[in-house]
């Protein structure tokens, strides 16, 4: 019997046992997922790759005084960058030199110069302009008209606080291929780096360093269109102000300035026009014209010609100056930057919307006619819908010949025309 | 009807009135002590044989009965665990002095539940499992609700360390409406928050006579509900148990440190009972619980609108949506910060085309569980009752059992349950022949408040999620300047998180409790709090015609009637222009015959009505065949069914990413779903809009079939219980997700279904729903009076159409086994017990996550130490003994150790 008890109380333990072991295996944890994995980069850095690349050792030598090369190296941001080969940096620099630095001078001057002569800012300013963030291969970049506006690695200089989302912006542009930024043609795509893109182009891109009423205001060969700015600015506020748009920072336009030239010739002939509408014989109208002419740009401030050149008109061939582009609502606003080379050559010859359309929205807006040499623009003619003596056929008179092409600001892009383009 | 009542109100006040003459009395007493340990034995069943006369031994063993008729009599002694025994008394001028004998035979144990009427748990014709007192005491579990747990096919959802959930053959959940617990004859499902609540309020471990489980379909005799079972615990009644009992349980958890250090565990429970007299008692019963709640540690992140587990961590996915986090279910797509800067700064627009590819879903900043959670759980129940004998066989009970105290709830969120109020009375009149028992549920949520909503809100209140200065449009901003800056998308996120959660209260901080503590306060969905006040009405009453209808056979009928009365004030129900009361009534009757002596026939059916649906019928026929004695073969078809629970009828809980929303035809004009027709989103989702019709809600109902055997083999020394059950469910009741446009005027496509507004709709399966599984148990019984028992269990739910949220939440497969010596040693003074239980991983559904749930095994045991001079037992135990911690349910707590020493006095 005591066997008996001895045995059960050795199965007892056994069986506790079996229990405690079989049960000292871990309840499991709760089931987990796993992660998309993340791929750290791998491969050469941007500032890695450049310097690796003998061709572009000019523009690296630039990064490098800009001290920006961290920056670029940094794998965990991302960036895209447009950089000239060294051939692109020799017309850079040699232009910049007044051509103190010949094309033909060896790599090693084209260093010096950077190192002697670039300072540090003008460097970081060139390359953060020639640097945006993420990865914009040429397959990223729309062809849609005009271009595609990305921000830089330039922020604008701001009364405190600063945004920091208020920057400079560039324009690449694109065919079937990224074409262009700004007006610099491409000449290689989509060299890929562990942490960006590299866009070759053909000569350093340049930051605009004024806006436009800067540019405009201080061309002596554009003192009627500045004058034709505060007539038609005359009773309005804000940003209702051609003044204000052109100065303000982020705007982002295209104007067709009419030089003094064109303005000149609408003068005397509205003046001529109306004296013959006065019953004035043409010998009286000319002198009058040939007068309101010799007045200069004050013509526009002078109270004996505000009926001649109402606001309201001048404001309207102004706006027909603004390129504009339609928003939703049949809203149109002054925010495209065309460059020379974003206008398509086109036969008939296309057009484009203005800031007329803003207040009457079917105008066709102006006819756009740009011919190309290579990957440039050598010839680009605008035409109006109206004519001079009005009353002609729409789009039949004589064509604005763009003078002055791509005077780049940082809130547009400047085009001079030798004519006066008519609403109506 | 009417003539049923009439005759049940006769038959009642006949026995009322009807007090027997007493012509001579004798006086009786004696003491009764237990044969091998000499113990004294108390709650001893002493009757007359012959006779309807008896009594009960005190807790000293003590008894003492008036003998009307002349000596000598037979007195016949029981009680569970001990031999019947006869004595015959020709004299009454010394006390008795009786040596009870106790045994260890299986299967004895009488059952009330399974027929409404008492019968051998070996005889019962449907499937039963039953625990006494003696079971609880010898139990390894600091929780009487544990010992459930071991029982055959029995699946326990543990939401935090004092709320556990009980149910059989599927559905587990923190809110089963499946599945009834009666306490003493009431319905203890809160009226309002549509969980049970004996856990927390109602019984202590002192105060339990029995607890009778009954898996399976119930609704034939125990009403609408109980699709999957019924639980009846039945409280110790102060004429049979006497005396001061109390136990001092101490014990300590989280001892690893893993969630909160280790922190003391106090549960004291306390029951007086006395009986004042042969016709009043009454018993007082109390139990104070205190303890560091376990915590839901669930950090995984979760796809709130497709409602799957992701990976992904706070660090890695900006959208990340913590289980057992909250706050991050407030969630956005950055677009729409990034679209309106590109309007404002239209320079910006191209690059910001650049980042609009994919939705850019960020959620705001959440906090842990373990951050925001009060962890101190406690629970106080006081409990009593007035017993009056208006009659021998008539008494009268007035009874009460109320709760308090803070614990942990897990619905379509988590639930502080603070400082939550319940209140259970009932008055009954009870007989051998019928009974009448009315009762009343009042519910008090109290300051009970939702997790998710109310740090929503708190972060709200902190800082506003929308407007120019809001919290998305700091981090938008933010996020495209690093994007700007050349940031990876993940640097953007973590630079533009940092931004806007500068200055984010930290927990523990005034600047975090003031807001915090105000928010929960407020009612949702301003704040987090519920102010459930929801009640329940209840009267019931039956009648065994037994005795009249004996040569026909053995019938008894029995009606009922409910009000609930729904009153959250808009935090819980489409409640806001007032209470919503919903009532229901019913009534059943069941015939049995003894076919043959081998033979029982048990026929029942039942009618019930909700006002807000139609009237159903239930039959239930059940059948016992005895193959020998103590060896029984049974059948039975039953049939169950449940009216929507109230809140599958009246939710209305905006938990922002969705809303919760009842079924009551009145939704459909409330969210305009006739002219604003809300999707599938399943079926979006594969880019198909499939309109969600709303059809009228119906009752789900299930027939079961099923077989068992129960036996006594090898001398009775082994006991086996065996089922298997196939049962089909029509008009299943489930949930489906659907997508509604958040602007009538914009109709909704697959382009926009992901801003539509998102809502979880009761709806009924049309097509039917299967289930089935089995069970088996062996109790051994060894020499010594060790025993083991082994059972396991199968339910399996099949046919359940794609799109549904069955919750079923059953693990295939479950097994426990227990090694116990009740008393052995020297006096069998010493016991121990060792329960084992794995159950198998499932998937599991519910409203706050969904998700894979691994198997999970745990080992409680106890050794205990009789100390029969001071009537008192050290107990020294644990739970989960090698703290292998645990979920069984997606969202709950993390269940760890719990080890304990107790000292009880007096425990019968």
């Amino acid at each position: 019997m005591i066997h008996l008890i001895n045995k059960f109380k050795i199965a007892g333990l056994a069986v506790l046992s079996v229990v405690v072991i079989g049960t000292s295996s871990c309840n499991k944890d709760l089931e987990q997922f796993p992660e998309q994995p993340v791929t750290p980069s791998s491969g050469l850095t941007l500032g890695e790759t450049l310097a690796a690349s003998p061709t572009d050792s000019l523009y690296y030598r630039l990064i490098v005084k800009s001290g920006m090369l961290p920056v670029i190296n940094n794998k965990a941001s991302t960036y895209t960058m447009f950089v000239p080969d060294n051939n692109g940096m020799k017309i850079f620099i040699n232009a910049i030199s007044g051509g103190a630095v010949p094309l033909a001078a060896p790599d090693e001057v084209f260093s010096g110069f950077i190192t002697a002569n670039i300072p540090v800012a003008s460097a970081a300013g060139i390359v953060s302009y020639n640097t945006i963030s993420q990865k914009i291969t040429s397959a990223t970049v729309p062809s849609s008209f005009p271009n595609f506006q990305l921000p830089t690695q330039i922020i604008l200089p701001q009364a405190p606080p600063v945004n920091p989302l208020i920057r400079l912006t560039t324009f690449p542009s694109a065919g079937t291929q990224l074409n262009y930024v700004n007006n610099i043609p491409v000449t290689a795509i989509d060299e890929m780096a562990a942490n960006g893109v590299i866009h070759h182009v053909f000569t350093v891109v340049a930051p605009p360093t004024n806006v436009l009423a800067g540019l405009i205001y201080a061309d002596p060969n554009l003192s009627y269109f500045t004058a034709a700015v505060a007539r038609g600015d005359s009773g309005q506020t804000g940003l209702r102000k051609f003044d204000s748009l052109f100065k303000y920072g982020v705007t982002n336009m295209t104007v067709l300035a009419p030089n003094n030239a064109a303005f000149q010739s609408l003068i005397y002939g509205t003046a001529y026009g109306f004296a013959l509408s006065q019953g004035a014989p043409p010998a009286v109208a000319n002198a009058q014209a040939t007068g309101a002419v010799a007045l200069g740009p004050a013509i526009f401030s002078s109270p004996d010609f505000f009926g001649l050149l109402p606001a309201s008109s001048v404001r309207g061939i102004l706006a027909y100056h603004i390129l504009a582009s339609e928003k939703a609502g049949g809203n149109y606003l002054p925010d495209i930057r065309v460059f020379s080379v974003n206008f398509k050559m086109s036969s008939p010859p296309g057009f484009v919307k203005t800031l007329v359309n803003s207040s009457f929205g079917p105008h066709p807006g102006i006819m756009v006619n740009p011919t190309f040499t290579g990957p440039v623009v050598s010839s680009l003619k605008f035409t109006g819908l109206g004519t001079f003596p009005p009353g002609g056929t729409p789009y039949s008179g004589p064509a604005a010949t763009a003078v002055s092409l791509d005077k780049h600001a940082v809130n547009g892009v400047l085009h001079i025309i030798d004519k006066v383009l008519l609403p109506q | 009807m009417r003539k049923i009542a009439c005759h049940l109100i006769a038959v009642l006040i006949m026995n009322l009135f009807a007090i027997a003459g007493f012509s001579q009395n004798t006086p009786i007493s004696g003491t009764i002590v237990n044969s091998v340990s000499n113990e004294s034995v108390a709650a001893v069943s002493i009757t007359i044989k012959g006779s309807p006369d008896g009594t009960f031994t005190d807790d000293k063993g003590n008894f003492r009965i008036t003998v009307k008729n002349n000596l000598p009599v037979t007195l016949l002694i029981s009680s569970v665990g001990y031999e019947l025994q006869e004595v015959v008394v020709s004299s009454a001028e010394r006390p008795l002095s009786i040596q009870f004998v106790p045994t260890n035979s299986l299967g004895q144990e009488v059952v009330v539940s399974a027929s409404r009427v008492p019968q051998k748990i070996m005889e019962s014709p449907v499937s039963i499992e039953r625990i006494n007192a003696a079971a609880i005491r010898n139990a390894p579990s600091a929780n009487f609700y544990d010992v459930v747990a071991t029982l055959k096919g029995v699946d326990v959802t543990t939401s935090s360390l004092t709320f556990k959930t009980p149910t059989t053959r599927g559905f587990g959940g923190s809110g089963n409406v499946r599945f009834n617990q009666l306490v003493d004859g009431m319905d203890n499902q809160a009226p309002g928050l549509n969980f049970s609540v004996g856990a927390i309020i109602g019984l202590n471990e002192l105060d339990i006579d029995n607890i009778e489980l009954l898996s399976g379909a119930s609704s034939a005799l125990y009403g609408p509900g109980g699709m999957n079972g019924t639980m009846l615990m039945t409280s110790k009644n102060p004429f049979k148990y006497q005396g001061l009992s109390y136990i001092v349980k101490t014990g300590i958890n989280h001892t690893d440190g893993k969630q909160r250090p280790a922190s003391p565990y106090f549960n004291w429970s306390l029951r007086w009972g006395k009986k004042v007299s042969e016709k009043f008692a009454f018993k007082v019963t109390a139990e104070l619980i205190q303890a560091k709640d376990w915590i839901g540690m669930d950090y995984r992140n979760y796809d709130r609108s497709n409602g799957v587990l992701k990976g992904g961590t706070r660090a890695t996915d900006p959208n990340y949506d913590g289980v057992n986090v909250y706050g991050d279910e407030t969630t956005a797509d950055l677009r729409q910060v990034l679209t309106g800067i590109a309007y404002q700064a239209p320079f910006l627009a191209p690059f910001i085309s650049t980042l609009m590819t994919n939705p850019i879903n960020v959620s705001r900043t959440g906090y842990t569980e373990q951050q925001i959670l009060n962890p101190n759980t406690v629970n106080f129940k006081l409990g009593g009752s007035l017993h009056y004998k208006i009659t021998p066989g008539t008494e009268a009970i007035l009874a009460g059992y109320w709760g308090t105290g803070n614990t942990v709830y897990t619905g379509a969120s988590r639930y502080s349950i603070k400082e939550f109020k319940m209140g259970q009375y009932k008055l009954e009149l009870n007989n051998k022949n019928w009974l009448l028992r009315a009762f009343t549920t009042q519910e008090n949520a109290g300051e009970t408040f939702n997790l998710g909503a109310t740090t929503q809100n708190f972060n709200e209140t902190w800082k506003a999620s929308g407007g120019s200065t809001g919290w998305f449009a700091q981090y938008g901003q933010t996020f495209l300047g690093a994007r700007l800056n050349g940031a990876s998308e993940a640097d953007a996120h973590a630079a533009a998180r940092a931004f806007a959660d500068i200055g984010r209260p930290v927990v523990g901080t005034k600047a975090f409790n003031d807001i915090y503590e105000r928010i929960r306060k407020l009612p949702v969905p301003q704040g987090g709090a519920l102010l459930d006040r929801s009640d329940l009405y209840s009267v019931e009453g039956n009648y065994n015609f037994s005795s009249l209808t004996k040569s026909f056979a053995d019938i008894i009928v029995g009606a009922n009637y409910k009000k609930y009365v729904l009153n959250s004030q808009g935090t819980l129900f489409a409640d806001t222009a007032g209470t919503i009361s919903i009532t229901e009534y019913g009534a059943f009757i069941q015939a049995s015959k003894d076919i043959s002596s081998h033979f029982k026939l048990t026929a029942s059916g039942r009618y019930d009505k909700n006002e807000n649906f139609k009237g159903r019928f239930t039959p239930r026929i059940t059948a016992v065949v005895k193959l020998g004695e103590n060896n029984n073969i049974r059948f039975s078809y039953q049939t169950a069914y449940r009216f929507p629970s109230t809140q599958m009828q009246w939710i209305n809980l905006d938990l922002v990413s969705y809303k919760l929303i009842g079924g009551n035809e009145a939704f459909r004009q409330i969210y305009g779903f006739d002219t604003n027709f809300a999707y599938d989103r399943d079926s979006i989702g594969i880019g198909k809009m499939v309109r969600q019709e709303f059809p009228t809600l119906k009752p789900e109902a299930i027939s079961s079939f099923e077989a068992g055997y129960k036996g006594l083999l090898i001398d009775s020394k082994l006991l086996v219980d065996i089922y298997g059950y196939y049962g089909q469910y029509t008009d299943f009741l489930a949930r489906r997700i659907v997508v509604q446009s958040k602007d009538p005027a914009v109709p909704l496509t697959p382009a926009n279904a992901s801003t539509g507004q998102i809502y979880s709709v009761p709806i009924n399966s049309t097509t039917k729903v299967k289930t089935y599984g089995f069970g088996i148990g062996i109790d051994y019984r060894l020499p010594l009076n060790f025993s083991i028992s082994v059972n396991a269990a199968s339910d399996n739910l099949t046919d359940v159409p794609t799109n549904f949220i069955a919750s079923f939440n059953s693990p295939k497969y479950k097994v426990n086994a227990t090694f116990a010596n009740s008393g052995f040693g020297k006096n069998k003074r010493i016991g121990f017990s060792v329960a084992y239980r794995w159950q198998d991983a499932f998937y599991f559904q519910g409203d706050l996550a969904n998700g894979n749930l691994p198997a999970v095994q745990t080992v409680d045991a106890q050794v205990s130490l009789k100390l029969p001079k001071t009537k008192s037992v050290l107990k020294l135990g644990a739970n989960n003994l090698l703290n292998q911690y645990y979920y069984n349910a997606i969202g709950n707590s993390q269940i760890g150790g719990l080890y304990y020493l107790s000292f009880g006095y007096n425990i019968y």
